[in-house]
């Protein structure tokens, strides 16, 4: 990166942690560094604080209300978040469903859900994944039947993260059965409050509740509430994922979980002695931390390519598939880190005011999300699926 | 390998048939210990200890039992309420007379000592006045709730490198105890002593080598009881691939993931033939077992267990991170077991203990 540009984004850095020391409540800080997943309220919380400053969709072009940061300023945002301690915010409506409809909705999409998506007033749930269609989503079966304006919707979506307390869906759904699967998918916006529509909640093996089966029984959505035309659904999904091509790394939140080692370096005694004085865990965070350096500058390096780089998508799916193995070896160093510890079950801030007291102040947390990130090999592509894209630009069929 | 005898293969059977027949066993009032009773009448409770000693079976009894307990995910705290106090009293009745009746109520169930390990937190003891003080804290006694007694090793406060063992009733006036669950299901007491005044009776003296000796026991038998989640997972995860079909055929079609399968039924033949190095170590020398020995069959069992246990997820995709779906307790259970009682960092100082510092 040019000096020039090097800079700017130092000061822009600055700028980002002078707002964010000034404005994050110490306590929604000491929930959220605790690593369970945030509470709806302290996303609104914090959501509405940046919406303040014109910082909720930072990437959003300037016309939609965004600030128009580049990627960089972005991931650099991001990092400085996590490291202060920020609740992590669903990607789901500015990340996501946003950009699609900006880039591809109609006028009163966009006059609809954009405002209220910035001011984190409108939470949204992704409905791709289905109970028979993970990996191969494009076999999703979930239906929409022409029914005058409206259409009928049926079937159900699952694993949708905080889809308990979102007001709207956005769904990939099946408006035509008879060509190529991919091309029969329309991306459609529900109201999650539309009869028909049931949420169940799914317990994951973290102890928590974010994911969730939604069941959709002759759910009428209106046809105006369809992005684009029928048949465009899979070429938004695309697009929504190139999107978040280096944000799927998921560099900044490695940064968090470095951030998180270096202290309990200092607060887990072995021994007798502080772990930092340990050489078999300063050999491991060693190798660690030249992971992530080395997965920073890969993340800058992707960003500074442009569309036209052959092997591009491989350099995402590469991003995606160190990124998540890093943060699953670094959530292994924190669970061994903390030994025995790591068996007590801690419940999340929300749920639980108190902590056992023989639990220390530095293990809540870890040991759930530690669990949870078994899953992030597993969401947004697994990593079988990122080998196959990377080895079919590699080795071309036929 | 260990080839079983006939009498074991029926033990095995039958704690199988046992485990996979019952209903969920927890109840609120004896929690982890509900179907206590139960394995009481099934001879599980002396199953650890060799009929010359007053029970019913040995190390491969033990293991056997183990081992069915992983597999079923099952959430009695056998290895720290049964195994643990019965071989160490099996050894110590002999000398001391009130323990040989606290052996056969341990056995038939009316009376559950659970056993604790050191941990980063010590007890130390103190001799005053012909009674004990004692100081610190226990910490991670699974199954400490529900017990009658814990049995534990605490240092000479003057000279830590003296340690005696103790056997102390939870109701000790002063003895301050903390539930917390834990990920796997159970529960874990800490204790804590602040000047705690004590009868000399608690103390059993000359019995430190029989306490470690059935440390030795109980560490081999969360072994078995990791090879037994493992089996479980690994199976589990051979029949999904096979049901689970995506891209129009049965994952059991895709070259990578046949491999996967393959290393995983690798590792979990490693673990077994690991854990048969833990029960040798247990049988040649049943008064001092070979802690490099029993080090090493632990060290190799969390490496299988950690291959086997991110393999078996990742194989079954999100479905796995669901509560409802067993695997993730069996994920967790092995977690809960590799750190209890010396994680990979405690066990591999041990098998390279005896190695020599080199010269100048």
């Amino acid at each position: 990166m040019a000096d020039a540009a090097a800079a700017a984004l130092n000061s822009f850095r600055e700028e980002s942690r002078a707002f964010i020391r000034a404005k994050l409540p110490p306590a929604l800080a000491a929930r959220a560094r605790q690593g369970f997943h945030s509470s709806k309220a302290d996303q609104e919380i914090w959501g509405r604080l940046l919406y303040a400053r014109g910082w909720s969709a930072p990437a959003w072009p300037k016309e939609w209300g965004g600030a128009g940061w580049s990627a960089a300023q972005m991931q650099a945002f991001d990092e400085e978040c996590y490291l202060a301690g920020a609740p992590e915010l669903s990607w789901n409506g500015v990340r996501l469903v946003g950009p699609v409809i900006y880039t591809f909705g109609s006028e009163e999409q966009k006059q609809r859900f954009l405002e209220p998506i910035l001011r984190w007033e409108m939470f949204w749930g992704q409905g791709f994944s289905e109970p028979g269609s993970g990996s191969d989503l494009a076999s999703l079966k979930t239906q929409a039947l022409s029914a005058g304006d409206d259409y009928v919707v049926n079937g159900s979506k699952i694993w949708m993260t905080d889809g308990h307390f979102a007001d709207w869906l956005f769904c990939l759904v099946r408006t035509d059965a008879s060509g190529r699967k991919q091309q029969g998918i329309s991306f459609l916006l529900l109201d999650a409050k539309s009869p028909g529509v049931e949420i169940r909640p799914i317990r994951s093996i973290d102890n928590q509740h974010t994911l969730n089966q939604v069941f959709f029984t002759d759910v009428r959505v209106p046809k105006a509430n369809r992005v684009g035309p029928e048949g465009a659904g899979w070429s938004y999904a695309k697009f929504l994922l190139a999107n978040e091509r280096t944000s799927s790394a998921e560099a900044p939140r490695c940064k968090f979980y470095l951030q998180r080692l270096h202290r309990l370096a200092q607060c887990v005694m072995r021994a007798g002695r502080p772990l930092a004085q340990d050489p078999l865990f300063r050999m491991r965070l060693a190798e660690l931390e030249a992971d992530l350096l080395a997965l920073e500058a890969s993340v800058l390096s992707v960003l500074e390519q442009n569309d036209t780089q052959a092997d591009l998508m491989a350099q995402a799916s590469m991003l995606k598939l160190v990124g998540s193995h890093l943060l699953q070896a670094m959530g292994q160093l924190m669970v061994d880190a903390i030994g025995p510890d790591a068996t007590l079950l801690c419940a999340p801030p929300h749920e639980a005011e108190e902590q056992p007291s023989s639990v220390p102040s530095y293990v809540p947390g870890i040991t759930s999300d530690y669990l949870y990130r078994r899953a992030s090999t597993i969401y947004g592509g697994s990593a079988e699926i990122q080998r196959n894209l990377i080895s079919s630009i590699l080795l071309p069929a036929g | 390998m260990f080839v079983l005898t006939s009498t074991q293969q029926q033990l095995e059977a039958s704690a199988q048939r046992y485990l996979a027949e019952r209903a969920a066993p927890v109840s609120e009032e004896r929690g982890l210990y509900s179907a206590w009773p139960q394995l009481a009448d099934l001879g599980w409770l002396g199953a650890a200890v060799p009929e010359e000693a007053g029970g019913y079976g040995g190390p491969v009894e033990m293991a056997v039992l183990a081992r069915a307990i992983g597999a079923a995910f099952a959430p009695e705290p056998y290895l720290s309420a049964c195994v643990l106090p019965t071989v160490f009293l099996s050894r110590t009745q002999t000398t001391v007379e009130p323990l040989q009746a606290l052996f056969e109520r341990v056995v038939s169930g009316g009376s559950i000592v659970v056993g604790a390990m050191d941990g980063e937190e010590t007890v130390s003891f103190e001799r005053i006045a012909g009674r004990i003080r004692l100081n610190g804290t226990l910490k991670h006694v699974v199954g400490g709730a529900g017990a009658q007694s814990i049995l534990f090793s605490a240092a000479d406060a003057k000279d830590p490198s003296r340690q005696t063992v103790l056997l102390l009733g939870r109701a000790a006036p002063g003895l301050l105890r903390e539930s917390a669950p834990t990920i796997d299901g159970r529960e874990s007491s800490t204790f804590r002593f602040s000047a705690l005044d004590v009868s000399s009776d608690c103390e059993i003296r000359q019995s430190l080598q029989a306490f470690a000796a059935a440390r030795e026991v109980a560490i081999v038998g969360q072994c078995a009881e990791m090879v037994g989640a493992m089996e479980r997972l690994f199976l589990m995860t051979r029949d999904y691939l096979q049901q689970r079909k995506q891209f129009g055929q049965p994952l059991s079609g895709f070259q990578a993931l046949r491999h996967r399968c393959a290393d995983m039924y690798v590792e979990y033949q490693q673990s077994r033939a690991a854990l048969s190095v833990g029960l040798r170590a247990l049988i040649d020398n049943p008064l001092a077992p070979a802690t490099r020995l029993v080090s090493a069959c632990k060290l190799r069992v969390i490496k299988s267990a950690r291959n086997i246990g991110s393999q078996a997820i990742q194989l079954h995709g999100a479905i796995a991170l669901t509560e409802e779906y067993p695997l993730g307790r069996g994920y967790k259970r092995l977690l809960a077991l590799e750190k209890a009682w010396g994680d990979s960092a405690w066990h591999a100082r041990r098998v390279v203990e005896a190695l020599p510092s080199g010269q100048g």
